[in-house]
């Protein structure tokens, strides 16, 4: 690794950084001026567009619930991409819990969510052991533990969706109201993503989350530095498919069924939000607010081009553009 | 030193194994050695088969290509679309050409920028598949003509058409990267890109072309597919880069470049269609299929990095 | 052919930045003759043949080739003109056979732009065959032994018309059969003509296969001329003789506390039985040639690699740590040799990189007490006058000796017992250097035992208490820090133990 492959952006932040804070030896600071500038023109070129109607709180509210998953789920792809992998099971991840959570909803919550929390982590202690261990790419690993998660669910299902337990229960009505119910003018479930943003937060400030960056920089260093570096990594794994079997629960929530489907363009989407907020996809960098805002950049192009009339046709061509425009941009700031 | 007969062993593993579980499932399953079953598995793995020997060449590099399916999409779309105009054999030739112009942008971007490969497809994954809805409006495209839907139904000594493409595809691509200059110079730019510069190779060049040459088999097996649906759909060959990439390490080539045979990805593509045939006989869940190719996967992965882990120990 | 001079050199001058790195340098390289390069580390060498080689572009002086002077001397052109540099780390692609790797991108070609296997064989085998070398050419080169693998880059190499061949630390990981294989080679090259410029640390080798000598020191030639006129002692003479400002030494008194034994440690080839002890508040240096054995030595001791033989003993209790994690547990910490490869995460801050060790022994339960991480690193930056004096700043900012500071405050902060030091001033400028030398001492009086691995000779003369030097996988000979000079300790590391005992007498 060459002094080159350091982002000179992010030595400008840290260095205008003076005021030492506890959170400058944990977790990158969102000084990224430029992501917050792509914000900001995207909702003002957005506003202007619509005439006003991106920005009215209810279309912002609605924005932000119809993406609470995929807020949810980006935090599980920041830590992969962190720690220098991609995790393309998170989609798996999210259609199993939410189809276990709906599947095992007779023995009541106590036993249908930790049930479904359970399915995920152990995925992502399967994908953490190939990877740390039997040193497999996590692609490859993550491509086949997500055609199994897939395979499961709809095994369970028979291949539809799914309504109800064993016995015929189904999801508690008060549970379903939770994506209508707002506190603050923030929908339910946004509050519950930016929860899980905080539970991330507190990981990246613990020993073994803060370690994370370091193995995803320079593994060999971190070696090197006694960190445990297999421990690290094993544990990024669990955590990330923890997190995304959230976003499964989530799921089921919004829709009131489980579905072996659910979440097939969360692998996808996911990265390229991490890769639009300019987390660096060789690993060891990134701030997880910026994971966040690549979110609600990628929404709210969505939701301006729903609101111009653009056909839903033509949006994947949009982001997909984007999504490689930005990776360019940052690439070349390294260089 | 190896011996002869374990190193055609390691070397031809895949091709033994699928040849085990073809006996397998014919001792087996009785229903699985009949012209309908057969047939079915060859159509379907052939044009698997086909991109898989486009996606070969783009591992080899240490490169992938996740654009595949969208490729597919388009070249379905473009055949339905031109089809009226041009006829269908100019049709069918412009859709493989648009194949190509997938993988030819996939290898200008990865070749002169320096965003990953992974991103690069990706990208053109979504902005393909983007294409294919906005030109067919979302809605698939008949193609109404019985001489191109008997095309792929067309068969030689009981062996269907598409089945021998495949297998004619499968020769050419092992020809050309054992005879040819170019073999040598991809299996190099994967062994080591640095050294392969150094002493000459136009590393761009190779990239370029193993994509575009992915990209063309793309094509082809829209083609196929706009011919065996009689439409050609905008969502065709979705999710099928995964199976591609799954066949290539089946058959024993590393992601990480530079090792892969055709041979293998053959067997691996062969060892998928016959699994797949075996669960839908058994009578099990046919969602089964999924963790059986996932645990294949990460098998097949597990027995290569053990393989190269001992032959990093000699 | 005319007997003048294939290349030569005339005044050339190189600079990094401030650092002069050849002065005024002139060297002739003649048809048929071997022509050897040597020096310390860092006299120069590397970039002599990079410059040769076309790599490096000298700031002045002229490249002469067949008696014309070169004005754009590239890579290229220096490949085409038949002038080949056989590094270190080989231009070969590993999962290719020998016969690929030779006409990599100029195959023979037959029929329909096919590749001519046939020919290719055939010319394979001829020019290993004019080699006098065997290879197996239908396995990729991965799978042959590293001196198979360096005639086939030399094979390489004659495919073109070979005027000029270089071969910079050939022998560096050879067993002596390899070498003498290499030398005949080497031998019959010279005999069709071909100049040769050989580097090697190693002078037996230069007195059984060199014609002629030059002699690199702090960039400048110290002595040139044919084989005949040296010996020994003369060589060893012309290569050191710099100027060393001596440090506190001490004599840590022979009863003082064992902090670390080690007897008959092995691993394969490279370390062969290596027993030592370090008590503590003691710094011993660790001299000898690269690929003695130093780092893989430092890395069994520190868990990076796992001994096949021989005991560790750490305040008298037997350990075998089986990864760094559980060394730094039982108090030993490394400062490897290479910074930025193992030492540091680049593209984190100078805090996060200082506290990693902090981070770990402050923390119950994952919970860390930032407040006081932060605290404490914001010291230890200030105390070892990092600059910039900020833990916020990229670690890849700084320079060398700021970046080696950092590292070494990881264990300041750690609270180890003993520390191993790997080349901890490489790259590193005067000033620095001497900063890391008091904080060393100071470590060193503080209790903690050091074991310092240079190839610095005046950097381990001057600041160790007692001195090891080690060849080929042994502990040759332990000479006390008072005793030592840089004849008796190269001596020892050249494997001439009787001159060492005449010297440490």
């Amino acid at each position: 690794m060459s002094q080159a492959d350091v982002e000179p952006q992010a030595v400008r932040a840290a260095e205008r950084n003076e005021k030492t804070s506890i959170r400058n030896l944990t977790v990158e600071q969102v000084s990224n001026l430029r992501l917050l500038a792509l914000f900001v023109a995207v909702a003002a070129i957005g506003a202007l567009l619509s005439h006003g109607v991106l920005l009215r709180p209810e279309n912002l509210s609605n924005i932000l619930q119809q993406n609470a998953v995929l807020f949810v789920v980006v935090l599980a792809q920041f830590l992969i991409v962190v720690s220098g992998g991609f995790d393309l099971s998170v989609g798996a991840v999210t259609a199993l819990a939410s189809v276990i959570f709906v599947g095992c909803i007779d023995y009541g919550l106590a036993v249908s969510i930790p049930a479904a929390l359970l399915a995920g982590l152990a995925v992502g202690v399967v994908n953490g052991v190939l990877v740390t261990f039997v040193r497999l790419p996590s692609f490859v690993v993550t491509l086949g533990t997500m055609q199994i998660g897939y395979s499961v669910a709809k095994m369970w299902t028979g291949g539809g969706t799914i309504q109800t337990g064993f016995r015929g229960a189904t999801l508690p009505q008060p549970l379903l109201r939770f994506y209508s119910v707002d506190w603050l003018h923030v929908p339910l479930p946004v509050w519950l993503a930016i929860g899980i943003l905080a539970l991330t937060a507190l990981y990246l400030r613990s020993s073994i989350g803060h370690f994370l960056f370091a193995v995803g920089g320079n593994a060999r260093a971190a070696r090197l530095a006694g960190i445990p570096v297999s421990r690290v990594r094993l544990t990024a794994y669990a955590v990330a498919s923890l997190i995304a079997s959230v976003g499964g629960l989530l799921f089921a929530l919004r829709v009131g069924y489980g579905d072996p489907q659910a979440g097939t363009w969360l692998a996808l989407d996911s990265i390229a939000a991490v890769s639009i907020g300019g987390v660096s996809l060789t690993g060891g960098e990134g701030s997880i607010l910026s994971g966040f805002l690549g979110v609600l950049i990628i929404a709210m192009l969505d939701n301006i081009m729903n609101l111009l009339g653009v056909s839903v046709n033509a949006q994947p061509i949009v982001k997909g553009v984007i999504v490689i425009a930005t990776v360019y941009i940052y690439s070349r700031r390294r260089s | 030193m190896t011996t002869p007969p374990l190193r055609a062993l390691s070397n031809y593993g895949q091709v033994i194994a699928a040849l085990l579980l073809f006996a397998a499932a014919a001792l087996t399953e009785p229903a699985f050695l009949t012209r309908f079953n057969l047939t079915g598995i060859a159509f379907q793995y052939s044009v698997i088969g086909l991109i898989a020997l486009g996606q070969l060449p783009v591992i080899l590099t240490a490169c992938i290509d996740l654009s595949q399916g969208s490729a597919i999409a388009i070249a379905a779309v473009v055949l339905a679309l031109t089809a009226p105009v041009l006829g269908l054999a100019g049709a069918s030739v412009l859709a493989i050409l648009a194949g190509g112009a997938v993988g030819a942008v996939n290898g200008l971007l990865v070749s002169f920028t320096r965003i990953p490969a992974f991103v690069v497809t990706l990208g053109t994954m979504s902005v393909g598949r983007g294409l294919a809805l906005t030109l067919s409006s979302g809605q698939p495209i008949p193609v109404r003509d019985p001489a191109f839907m008997n095309l792929v139904r067309l068969r030689f000594f009981d062996v269907p058409g598409t089945f021998l493409v495949f297998l004619f595809g499968a020769g050419l691509l092992a020809l050309l990267l054992a005879q040819w200059p170019v073999g040598r110079a991809v299996y190099a730019v994967g062994g080591h890109e640095e050294n392969a510069r150094l002493t000459g190779l136009n590393v761009p060049k190779v990239k370029i072309l193993v994509y575009v040459l992915s990209g063309l088999t793309a094509g082809l097996a829209g083609v196929l597919l706009t011919s065996r649906l009689g439409t050609g759909h905008p969502l065709s060959g979705t999710g099928y880069e995964l199976i591609s990439i799954s066949a290539v390490i089946i058959g024993g080539a590393s992601l990480f470049g530079g090792i892969g045979r055709v041979s293998g990805v053959v067997a691996g593509v062969l060892l998928l269609g016959i699994l797949d045939s075996m669960i839908n006989l058994s009578g099990t869940s046919p969602y089964l299929q999924g963790t059986i190719k996932g645990v294949v996967v990460l098998a097949a992965l597990a027995f290569s990095q053990w393989n190269l882990s001992r032959a990093a120990a000699r | 052919m005319t007997d003048g001079p294939v290349l030569s050199l005339e005044g050339i001058d190189k600079a990094f930045g401030r650092a002069q790195v050849l002065k005024q340098v002139s060297c002739a390289f003649r048809p048929g003759e071997v022509h050897c390069l040597m020096g310390e580390n860092g006299a120069g060498k590397s970039t002599l043949i990079r410059i040769i080689s076309g790599a490096h572009r000298a700031d002045s002086g002229r490249i002469v080739f067949d008696g014309v002077s070169q004005e754009r001397y590239t890579p290229a052109w220096a490949r085409t003109h038949g002038i080949a540099t056989i590094y270190q780390e080989l231009d070969l692609v590993p999962n290719l056979n020998a016969a690929e790797n030779i006409f990599l991108g100029r195959e023979p070609l037959g029929l329909l732009g096919r590749i001519d296997h046939a020919k290719r064989r055939q010319r394979t085998l001829e020019i290993l065959a004019s080699m006098q070398v065997s290879v197996d050419i239908r396995r990729p080169v991965h799978e042959l032994g590293i001196a198979q693998q360096q005639m086939v880059a030399i094979a390489k190499a004659l495919t073109v018309d070979c005027r000029l061949l270089i071969l910079d630390e050939p022998t560096a990981v050879f067993t002596q059969t390899e070498t003498e294989a290499l030398f005949a080679l080497v031998r019959r090259m010279r005999a069709r003509g071909i100049a040769i410029v050989f580097i090697s640390h190693h002078m037996d080798e230069i007195f059984a296969i060199g014609d002629r000598i030059t002699v690199l020191r702090d960039g400048v030639v110290a002595s040139t001329g044919p084989i005949g006129e040296y010996d020994h002692d003369k060589l060893v003479r012309h290569m050191v003789g710099r100027d060393i400002a001596v440090g506190q030494r001490r004599t840590v008194p022979a009863d003082a506390e064992a902090l670390l034994e080690v007897r008959d440690l092995c691993d394969g080839d490279l370390v062969r039985g290596v027993t030592f002890s370090v008590r503590r508040g003691e710094i011993v240096g660790m001299a000898g040639l690269i690929g003695s054995g130093r780092t893989e030595t430092a890395r069994l001791l520190f868990g990076a690699a796992r001994a096949s033989g021989g005991e560790i003993r750490l305040r008298g209790k037997l350990i075998a740590p089986k990864t760094p994690f559980e060394a730094v547990q039982l108090g030993i910490g490394m400062v490897p040799e290479d910074r930025k490869l193992d030492g540091l995460v680049l593209r984190r801050t100078v805090g996060e990189n200082a506290a990693y060790t902090l981070v770990r022994k402050l923390s119950r339960f994952g919970v860390v007490p930032w407040r006081r991480v932060r605290r404490e690193i914001a010291g230890t930056v200030t105390e070892l006058s990092v600059r910039p004096n900020r833990t916020t700043a990229l670690v890849a900012r700084l320079s060398g000796g700021n970046q080696q500071k950092v590292v070494l405050g990881r264990w300041l902060a750690a609270g180890v017992d003993l520390l191993i030091l790997d080349e901890p001033t490489r790259g590193v400028d005067i000033g620095a250097r001497s900063e890391i030398y008091a904080v060393i001492r100071g470590l060193a009086d503080a209790g903690l035992g050091i074991l310092l691995i240079s190839s610095d000779l005046p950097e381990v003369l001057s600041q160790s208490d007692r001195i090891l030097v080690m060849t080929k996988g042994r502990v040759a000979g332990e000479i006390p820090g008072d005793a030592a000079t840089e004849e008796n300790v190269m001596a020892l590391a050249f494997g001439q133990p009787g001159a060492a005992q005449r010297a440490a007498a």
